[in-house]
């Protein structure tokens, strides 16, 4: 069940990406925060303290070998 | 429907003059016009240049010389990758059509063309490969052809729909989170996503940058072995195109499962509304496997959850960076699931895309681990044989029920092969899972079951009226 919370969450974000969504769009992005937000917040697992990110970067590409 | 099912036989067929290249895309054509306007394969055909390109299959047929490998193959591309013929869509209103303009064909197509392939069109998407049909939009609503009130699939809709009705042989589909295993199970037929890396992906509408894949689906795994020859090996314009070592993946198609161990993870508690034809249909396969000289253990794939979000996040964060200027400008034109979907990313912060690369790391070790014990992994690919286009709506709970994603966080090959039929005769699939770069004992398992069994030969019921040739 949405809180007040989540809508008032989801309209700040909204806004602060410039995204205008009708009303019945926005309830959608209300009912389905909560799940998006447990979702990424169960990924703060104790066990990554000292796991690097899946993502590398190589500062030579541009350059000839 | 020709008598040519799969692109194998074709190829046999062909070399043995019992068919022209010229008859073949005749009788794809022709069963494309037999059912495209229920379906919704094609965005657009290349009927002149595909007729011209198998007339020169033919010459070089007749001459004696049939050194490509698909020479004389009718394929599609899905829409998201570009082509010389013709403008590229991404089923959307949005893209600049300049884009793909300026590309001509994506690496993959080059190497299909190269390897005498046929290109016959562009097909079906959902718009920028996610989401569900939007009936608002001028665009094709892609039906399943086991039963058309029922979705394909997506989003490699138009290629999953096309193969099982014997409009092309076989076609390229994308997968970032399941649109090449999805549409493939929905339609009942098979296809592979490649370790990530293994396939270029350049000239390829992005979705999700480190989860992206290009791949082959087709009837057959043989047939995904076939196209993943010519698809597969590094290209510098793809940074993530990985430098490995490309094989013969159908020389490896022994049928014999031999020595390996495979580990059986029924994913049951995923999905509460799972399918009650499932699981026998599970049973079966492991028998059929054991048989082949597998032995099946049960296994639990670590992280699950946390991996299957890891994808959610990353691909709705990754998409959200390349839609993001065109979403706050041009919200209206994009398909209402889009907006959803990709805009959902205004949930996620910036810690939470990097936490989800920890998790991805970290799942990379655990399952990596895993495969010390077994050689493959299978799973259902997903806990339903799809939805009606009537029940689609929000997707978000729904995809809970596809088992696909988890592989696109952590990068492994994952094959999909029918295994069966649900009570009201639509497909089950089965997913067959590899270590990196280890498509071969993939392709093996799935070949080899397909050795024993004859669910990806089944023909779609409306198309048993559709006589060419």
């Amino acid at each position: 069940m949405p809180t007040l919370d989540s809508e008032a969450i989801v309209t700040g974000l909204l806004a602060a990406a410039q995204l205008t969504v009708s009303p019945q769009e926005k309830a959608t992005f209300v009912k389905d925060y909560p799940l998006m937000r447990s979702n990424a917040d169960a990924l703060y697992l104790a066990e990554l303290e000292f796991v690097e990110p899946a993502v590398t970067f190589d500062p030579t590409v541009y350059y000839p070998a | 429907m020709s008598d040519y099912l799969t692109i194998s036989d074709a190829l046999d067929a062909l070399r043995d003059n019992k068919i022209t290249a010229t008859e073949l895309v005749q009788d794809a054509f022709a069963a494309a016009d037999a059912v495209d306007s229920e379906l919704g394969i094609y965005l657009a055909r290349f009927d002149e240049q595909a007729l011209a390109a198998a007339a020169e299959a033919d010459r070089i047929y007749a001459a004696g010389d049939p050194a490509g490998a698909l020479l004389g193959i009718p394929l599609g591309i899905k829409d998201i990758i570009s082509t010389l013929e013709g403008e590229t869509t991404a089923q959307s209103l949005v893209l600049d059509r300049e884009w793909g303009a300026a590309i001509g064909d994506a690496v993959v197509t080059a190497r299909l063309r190269a390897a005498g392939g046929v290109i016959t069109g562009k097909l079906t998407t959902m718009e920028y490969a996610t989401g569900v049909p939007d009936p608002t939009k001028p665009f094709p609503i892609p039906k399943n052809p086991w039963n058309t009130d029922y979705w394909t699939g997506g989003s490699s809709s138009g290629t999953g729909s096309g193969v099982a009705s014997g409009a092309i042989l076989g076609g390229l589909g994308t997968d970032t989170g399941g649109s090449i295993r999805i549409p493939a199970a929905f339609c009942g037929i098979s296809g592979l996503k490649a370790t990530f890396g293994r396939v270029p992906k350049s000239g390829c509408v992005p979705l999700g940058y480190s989860l992206d894949n290009i791949g082959p689906m087709a009837r057959s795994a043989r047939d995904c072995a076939l196209m993943l020859n010519v698809l597969a090996g590094y290209d510098a314009s793809d940074p993530c195109a990985a430098e490995q070592p490309v094989e013969d993946y159908v020389a490896g198609l022994t049928g014999d499962l031999s020595g390996l161990t495979i580990g059986l993870d029924r994913l049951a508690l995923v999905y509460a509304d799972r399918d009650p034809a499932i699981d026998p249909a599970i049973d079966a396969a492991v028998k059929a496997l054991t048989a082949l000289g597998a032995k099946v253990v049960d296994v639990t794939l670590p992280l699950w959850d946390e991996l299957s979000a890891a994808t959610r996040i990353t691909s709705r964060s990754e998409a959200f960076a390349y839609h993001a200027p065109d979403l706050q400008s041009r919200w209206d034109d994009y398909f209402e699931a889009t907006r959803q979907g990709v805009g959902a990313a205004v949930a996620f912060s910036g810690a939470d895309y990097v936490q989800a690369q920890r998790v991805r790391r970290v799942g990379q070790k655990a399952l990596a681990a895993l495969f010390e014990t077994v050689d493959l992994v299978i799973t259902p690919t997903s806990s339903v044989a799809g939805w009606s286009l009537d029940e689609l709506g929000s997707m978000t709970e729904r995809f809970l029920a596809m088992h696909t994603g988890y592989f696109n966080a952590v990068g492994n090959p994952a094959l999909v092969v029918p295994m069966g039929f649900n009570d009201i005769g639509l497909p089950l699939s089965l997913q067959v899972v590899g270590r990196p770069f280890d498509e071969t004992t993939v392709l093996r398992a799935g070949d080899a079951f397909q050795r024993v069994s004859d669910f990806h030969l089944a023909v779609p019921p409306m198309m048993s009226s559709v006589a060419v040739a």
